[in-house]
């Protein structure tokens, strides 16, 4: 009996010691942070200097009566220093708090400093352990900042619905999706280049109910960023991010495959929806150079039909059909494959597929491989299915 | 005084005595030189290992009920054992230091950077100084419940991170050749030779004398596991981004996503980091008192757990000034451990046989 009691109160007062004594020197109280949901880094005018902007949450955003809000919840502020971690200690001086990371959805870069080479910016989130290692990262046409400061059209907090938009990849194959540490990792490889998701402000279409102050921009996404070592080049467009997913994210093309029907009419175009896709990049050595084969095995089902006449009714339909589909695929690869070449970039990481294979025998210099990109051959074989039609034929 | 452990303790014993620290820096250490082939390193070390633990099996039979000191004393008599001795405590009171500090090091770097670094040595030096005046049956007995939390935490992790494994980032296999790949495993032997505590505590295992059983299940289990995470490690992360790293596997730990409620698994590391680097640390420190114990023919080790606080905490406190230099001198003494690990009990063991014909009369 003596010893039940002297037990209970061991385990009592373990669990006493271990609520209060959390954190030692390192506690950090909820009251003294100001929490960040979205990070931009803009060049500023000084060369030297970067401007780094953070959005915060307001810790009271007033409701009013009616349920609308009489503030917005957050708030965005920026502020000027010689590296980032100067910037975020820089950051007291306007806001009073210590602003708090764990919880930051997104890290917007400019185009700008994108151009001049990306990799010293990513240091200081990846070394910090308070940014979570699958935070996005995205690089923004135009200024970053702008991107943030811009209202999202569903969710209240902008950063968070940047974040939602960039997921997007899973739906449609049209956006690429980035996260910091494996962006940092594919930016150390050395026979692969690196693509970056890409956020842009637009003007809404015109639109004759609507006032002039009304037309705000909002933030689309579309294609992707992609770089030369650490250096933005240039924007990938919707079907070169398309032929770019066909290789690298199989798995993530969900979206529409848009084919004509046979006879050649305005309205009869059909849309596929791909189930499942699986790409192999398989190097081939001849001589003393080396061939690609890009496999790609996809197969989906037809969800929508413009053309009445038109019927997926007996097996010579589906063949047809196939070809057509895999025609589709095959421009869409092949449109990534010219903007390598033109560029010199190797996004599809061919050049890192031949090294797996052929370590011994694969031994340019990275600018060597730039140039043999232009001149390797590519096969691209794609074997497409369309396995059924849905309730209709 | 008579403390007994089972061989299934011991091998528990052995097990962490290899992989308490070692899963944060053998993996860094070794992916630094081979990349992509760490995992060949790793088994080219327990094969070196093994080796030893034949010795070291050897050598118990050979001792039986004779503690290694007494041992020492018999064969080269009192005017060697002596300093062989202090270098014995010597070895153990540096490892002990260096693990201190390891896991001091890491709970600072990643976790608690406010915190001072003396908090996190006296902590651990003095939670360890208690399992030491227990004794090793409570070592032992302890380890059969916490080996199990571990490993129950690890297969945790690889479990959630198995959904962003690439396996295609192992190849190609020796790129570079097998230079690469035998020049980072010397570099990570000691890592495994400290399996020599086997011999301090052999005399207290219920099956006196046969050690090699024990050893080898330690050495086996430690390298699939140590193998596990390497290769994660290197599927996950690649080997150009884990030699940017300072602690591969810590990173690795905050990589998972988000699995349901659950969005950080840092807490189940820091539970099995901190712990498994006070019992490495108690191991060491047992070993110390014991051999210290012997060498002074005392009947407890009791009057030296106080001093070797102090060393210890000179040693984890103020023997290197930075993380570089922890490292540099893991990488450093290496080679004088491994020799030290392998030589003292050769000489031992071929000596033994010379004396064979002293001892029986």
């Amino acid at each position: 009996m003596n010893k039940n009691i002297k037990n209970i109160f061991m385990i009592f007062s373990i669990i006493f010691i271990v609520l209060i004594c959390n954190g030692c020197w390192d506690r950090k109280e909820f009251d003294d942070l100001a929490l960040v949901k979205g990070i931009a880094v803009d060049a500023a005018q000084d060369p030297e200097r970067v401007k780094y902007s953070v959005q915060l949450l307001k810790p009271a955003a007033k409701t009013n009566e009616d349920g609308k809000k009489e503030s917005k919840s957050t708030e965005t502020v920026s502020i000027t220093g010689y590296t980032l971690f100067e910037a975020h200690r820089n950051l007291i001086k306007k806001i009073g708090r210590r602003p708090f990371y764990g919880h930051t959805e997104i890290i917007v870069i400019s185009e700008e400093i994108a151009k001049k080479g990306i990799r010293p910016y990513l240091d200081y989130f990846i070394r910090d352990k308070e940014v979570g290692r699958r935070v996005n990262i995205v690089i923004s046409e135009g200024d970053a900042v702008k991107i943030l400061n811009t209202p999202h059209l569903v969710e209240d907090i902008s950063a968070a619905g940047l974040r939602t938009m960039v997921d997007g990849i899973s739906v449609s194959g049209i956006i690429i999706s980035s996260e910091l540490l494996e962006f940092k990792s594919s930016l150390l490889a050395k026979y692969k280049d690196s693509v970056c998701s890409k956020l842009k402000l637009v003007k809404p279409e015109k639109n004759e109910e609507m006032e002039d102050e009304e037309k705000n921009e909002i933030v689309t996404t579309k294609g992707g960023a992609f770089f030369k070592g650490d250096k933005l080049i240039s924007w990938l467009d919707r079907t070169q991010t398309r032929g770019f997913s066909w290789v690298k994210f199989p798995e993530e093309i969900k979206g529409p495959v848009v084919i004509r029907a046979p006879d050649q009419k305005i309205y009869n175009r059909l849309s596929i929806e791909i189930k499942k896709t699986t790409t192999k990049i398989i190097p081939e050595k001849f001589d003393d150079n080396f061939k690609i084969t890009i496999k790609v095995d996809t197969e989906g089902y037809l969800i929508e039909n413009l053309d009445p006449e038109y019927k997926l009714d007996t097996e010579k339909d589906y063949i047809q059909m196939n070809k057509r589909y895999a025609q589709v695929v095959i421009n869409e690869i092949n449109n990534i494959l010219d903007l390598c070449r033109e560029y010199g970039v190797d996004i599809l990481g061919l050049g890192e597929a031949i090294y797996k294979k052929y370590p011994k025998e694969f031994t340019p210099t990275v600018s060597e491989w730039r140039k043999m990109i232009k001149e390797t051959p590519v096969e691209i074989s794609v074997t497409a299915n369309i396995r059924r039609s849905g309730m209709l034929k | 005084m008579k403390t007994v452990i089972s061989p299934y303790q011991t091998t528990l014993i052995l097990i962490f005595t290899i992989l308490a620290t070692s899963i944060i820096s053998l993996p860094s250490l070794l992916i630094d030189k081979a990349a992509n082939d760490s995992w060949l390193s790793l088994i080219i070390i327990a094969l070196i290992t093994t080796i030893n633990a034949f010795i070291y099996a050897k050598l118990g039979q050979k001792m039986q009920r004779i503690d290694l000191i007494n041992y020492t004393r018999k064969i080269f008599g009192d005017f060697i054992t002596i300093p062989i001795a202090l270098l014995t405590i010597a070895v153990f009171l540096l490892l002990a230091g260096t693990v201190i500090r390891e896991t001091a090091e890491v709970m600072q770097n990643a976790y608690m950077p406010m915190t001072p670094l003396r908090f996190f040595n006296i902590t651990i030096i003095l939670t360890a100084s208690y399992i030491v005046y227990h004794g090793l049956e409570v070592l032992g007995r302890s380890l059969e419940v916490f080996f199990y939390l571990f490993l129950a935490f690890f297969i945790f992790i690889l479990i959630v991170l198995i959904s962003d494994l690439n396996l295609s980032n192992l190849n190609p296999v020796l790129a570079n050749g097998y230079t690469p790949v035998l020049k980072s495993s010397i570099m990570g032997l000691t890592f495994f030779n400290e399996i020599f505590l086997i011999l301090i505590i052999a005399p207290q295992i219920t099956t006196r004398g046969k050690i090699l059983r024990p050893t080898l299940y330690a050495i086996f289990i430690s390298t699939i596991i140590l193998s596990a995470i390497i290769i994660f490690i290197l599927s996950i992360l690649g080997s150009e981004m884990a030699k940017e790293l300072s602690f591969p596997f810590v990173t690795m730990v905050s990589y998972p996503k988000k699995l349901m409620v659950i969005e950080r698994f840092d807490p189940l590391f820091i539970f099995f980091w901190i712990a498994g680097g006070i019992y490495k640390t108690a191991i060491f420190f047992y070993a110390a008192s014991y051999t210290a114990q012997k060498l002074f023919k005392k009947s407890t080790y009791y009057i030296f757990i106080i001093p070797f606080i102090v060393i210890l905490f000179y040693i984890s406190f103020n023997y290197f000034q930075n993380y570089a230099q922890l490292t540099a001198f893991i990488k450093k003494s290496t080679p004088y451990f491994f020799s030290f690990f392998l030589i003292y009990p050769l000489l031992l063991l071929i000596f033994s046989y010379f004396k064979k014909g002293d001892t029986h009369e």
